[in-house]
């Protein structure tokens, strides 16, 4: 998995070459085909394929698991439909085969180039710091940011969304938080990235990741746009101890302290344990569900 | 006159007053002291006021005397012990067990044949399509929201539904209906037969279909009649066809005038105005349509010219672009809309803007459907991203 997202994106290159482009490779591989004294060896496939691969801790086959698959916590039970969630993960799942979709979280740095119409090239590239990643299955959405010219600019993408035609990871790291709009009030260097960056060496997939686990340097002036002191659960990564004394936070302990009885409250608590085996052996059932309806599909088109 | 006078008197449980013989709930030891009176005896019987003819008071039944006391054996309705009596109350378990059993596999065949055999034995004329003629619907259950790509890139918010069991239960005709318009009662998921109305049960019984959970009503023209016992399902609607959803919405109850009508309420460090109504108009009137608290949600919600994007056969799941009232697994009334400018004029527009008439008839019936059908505008997950044609030339 080390550094391939540029060959993933070539193969997915000549694919969508012009019907021309595609006619001019046609006949050799017909001849290929007809003599039948040659048989043409076999190419080493580059890919490792998925049994080979091995998964360290915290790290998921995405076509098996992933954090959207999980659907929310709805209460009470018959508020939700399994089906829905069945027909919604047969649909990314379908992405998946389409389209290499990297592993990435929170604090890591992407790069994502987009089908944009008001583009001059049809098409436009952008970097930053991935601040979240929230949502269930298709509505999944993940947000960049990059401080250009000493202006912040965040955008928010689909994950599934078919429109993103590359993306690329250029440096991968897991913050302790999954929340880091906290970005915003930080000092700017955290999120100013060269647009022009060079991707960085990737760790296999059988390496566990170390979290990132400093602290973020807040900006000084006390207009944050999220009181950060008195709310709960206060953020990891974020030094915002320092801006304050030490009665300060005593006191506004105490308003953090009015939420914190949550981790208490049984009710609250979403156990994703063996809802984890059975999305897992769904996913498993799934590929052959997709192979068989979209076996229908082309006959009717072709 | 007078006998009947003379019994009022003596009765205790009918009230003083001679010209209504309503039933008295007050206190009847106040009663027997009241009628010693004396009374004259040659006298009219008292014209009753016309508001109190207006009001009904006469029939009306009351639950205090005339000095508002009550007995003290008067129980309020809300304070009545509840009916507790149900199918199975004196049955023991392993008998409510075996009756249920019979039950399924009832409506488990039934099923089978509704699927299969009515239709063969006696087929009802199929007649074509006319101008200002109008189909049958469907009845499906709301899954959920999710976004949907289009091939510019662009997307929308579509709504998942499933179309369940859903079965004709009745046809009346134009004038068993009302002399004006032909109806269908049709029904989707299947329930439980011990619960249910005997009247509605006789309807299920003559279709020959297990019964149904929820019904709904459709008008149609006579020559869009389905037999009872005909099945529905997704393809009963084309892909690229508008539909209505009817769906009842959530219910909040009984709220304030801030959360049902948005109005903005006072400020917190106000004296005696918080999350109130402001002026109600001036000169001693209320002003007609005013926003005021009350009931918010629980009501039948239409929604019209949703578009048909993509139908899954296999789940029989209808993706419409846009979204509308109701929670998740709430049943809707799925029919074709009723937008002017949607209406079918020729018969090929008719072909394209609503679903087969009068409904669908597979030509092969071996034949397998596809089991996505997708709208032409609508990107499929298993194709490559989006690449948009340069216009630079």
């Amino acid at each position: 998995m080390m550094n391939k997202s540029w060959l993933f994106s070539l193969s997915r290159w000549t694919q969508s070459l012009s019907k021309e482009a595609k006619c001019a490779r046609a006949p050799i591989l017909h001849l290929s085909k007809r003599s039948s004294a040659f048989k043409a060896p076999t190419r080493p496939d580059l890919k490792t394929t998925e049994s080979e691969t091995t998964y360290a801790k915290g790290r998921e086959n995405p076509m098996l698991f992933c954090e959207e698959y999980i659907p929310p916590q709805v209460q009470p039970d018959w508020h939700r439909n399994k089906l829905k969630y069945r027909l919604e993960r047969m649909d990314c799942l379908r992405r998946r085969k389409a389209f290499n979709i990297p592993e990435f979280y929170p604090g890591s740095i992407v790069a994502v180039t987009v089908a944009d119409k008001h583009a001059p090239g049809k098409s436009i590239r952008f970097n930053g710091r991935v601040l979240y990643k929230d949502g269930f299955g298709l509505g999944c959405k993940f947000a960049l940011r990059n401080v250009i010219d000493g202006e912040g600019i965040e955008v928010v993408y689909h994950l599934y969304g078919p429109y993103i035609q590359k993306m690329e990871v250029l440096h991968l790291e897991k913050w302790v938080d999954t929340d880091l709009r906290y970005l915003r009030d930080a000092d700017p260097s955290y999120c100013t990235i060269d647009p022009d960056m060079q991707p960085k060496a990737l760790p296999p997939t059988s390496v566990e990741l170390e979290l990132f686990r400093e602290r973020v340097k807040l900006n000084k002036s006390p207009r944050w746009q999220f009181q950060y002191q008195k709310h709960w659960p206060p953020p990891y990564n974020a030094d915002f101890q320092s801006h304050f004394l030490e009665d300060e936070l005593i006191e506004s302990e105490r308003f953090s302290a009015m939420e914190s009885w949550r981790k208490y409250d049984i009710c609250r608590h979403y156990d994703v344990t063996e809802m984890k085996e059975e999305i897992v052996a769904e996913m498993k059932a799934n590929k052959s569900r997709i192979e068989k309806a979209d076996s229908t599909l082309k006959q009717e088109t072709s | 006159m007078l006998a009947s006078r003379q019994r009022l008197f003596t009765s205790t449980t009918k009230s003083s007053c001679c010209f209504c013989e309503r039933e008295f709930h007050g206190n009847k030891k106040y009663a027997a002291k009241r009628h010693r009176t004396p009374r004259p005896k040659n006298v009219f019987t008292p014209v009753e006021p016309v508001n109190a003819v207006k009001r009904g008071e006469r029939f009306a039944v009351r639950y205090t005397d005339k000095y508002g006391v009550r007995s003290d054996k008067f129980v309020p309705v809300h304070k009545l012990p509840a009916p507790r009596w149900s199918w199975d109350y004196d049955l023991t378990k392993d008998n409510v067990d075996f009756l249920s059993e019979i039950a399924r596999n009832y409506s488990e065949n039934l099923q089978t044949e509704a699927t299969n055999a009515p239709l063969n034995d006696e087929l009802w004329p199929v007649h074509d399509w006319q101008k200002d003629s109008k189909r049958c619907g469907a009845v499906g259950i709301k899954l959920g929201v999710h976004p949907i790509w289009f091939k510019d890139g662009s997307y929308c918010n579509s709504t998942l539904i499933q179309i369940l069991d859903c079965n004709v239960v009745k046809y009346f005709s134009k004038e068993e209906y009302n002399n004006k318009t032909a109806a269908l009662l049709v029904g989707a998921k299947n329930a439980s037969p011990f619960y249910r109305n005997e009247k509605y049960a006789q309807f299920c019984r003559d279709a020959g279909i297990p019964m149904k959970a929820k019904c709904f009503r459709f008008l149609v023209t006579e020559n869009a009649a389905l037999k009872p016992g005909t099945p529905i399902n997704a393809m009963h609607f084309r892909v690229g066809q508008y539909v209505d959803c009817l769906a009842k919405s959530i219910g909040y109850g009984f709220q304030g005038v801030m959360q049902r009508w948005k109005m903005a309420g006072g400020h917190p460090h106000a004296k005696l105005w918080h999350r109130r109504i402001g002026s109600l108009g001036a000169g001693g009137k209320v002003i007609k349509g005013k926003k005021m608290p009350g009931q918010l949600g629980g009501t039948y919600e239409n929604i019209r010219g949703l578009k048909v994007l993509r139908i899954n056969t296999k789940y029989n799941v209808i993706y419409v672009k846009g979204r509308f009232a109701g929670h998740i697994n709430q049943f809707v009334k799925i029919c074709d809309t009723s937008v002017g400018r949607l209406q079918p004029n020729t018969e090929e527009e008719a072909k394209r803007l609503i679903g087969p008439f009068p409904r669908y008839i597979p030509i092969d019936s071996n034949e397998e459907l596809p089991e996505e059908i997708y709208h032409d505008s609508v990107h499929r997950m298993n194709d490559p991203s989006i690449i948009l044609p340069s216009t630079e030339k």
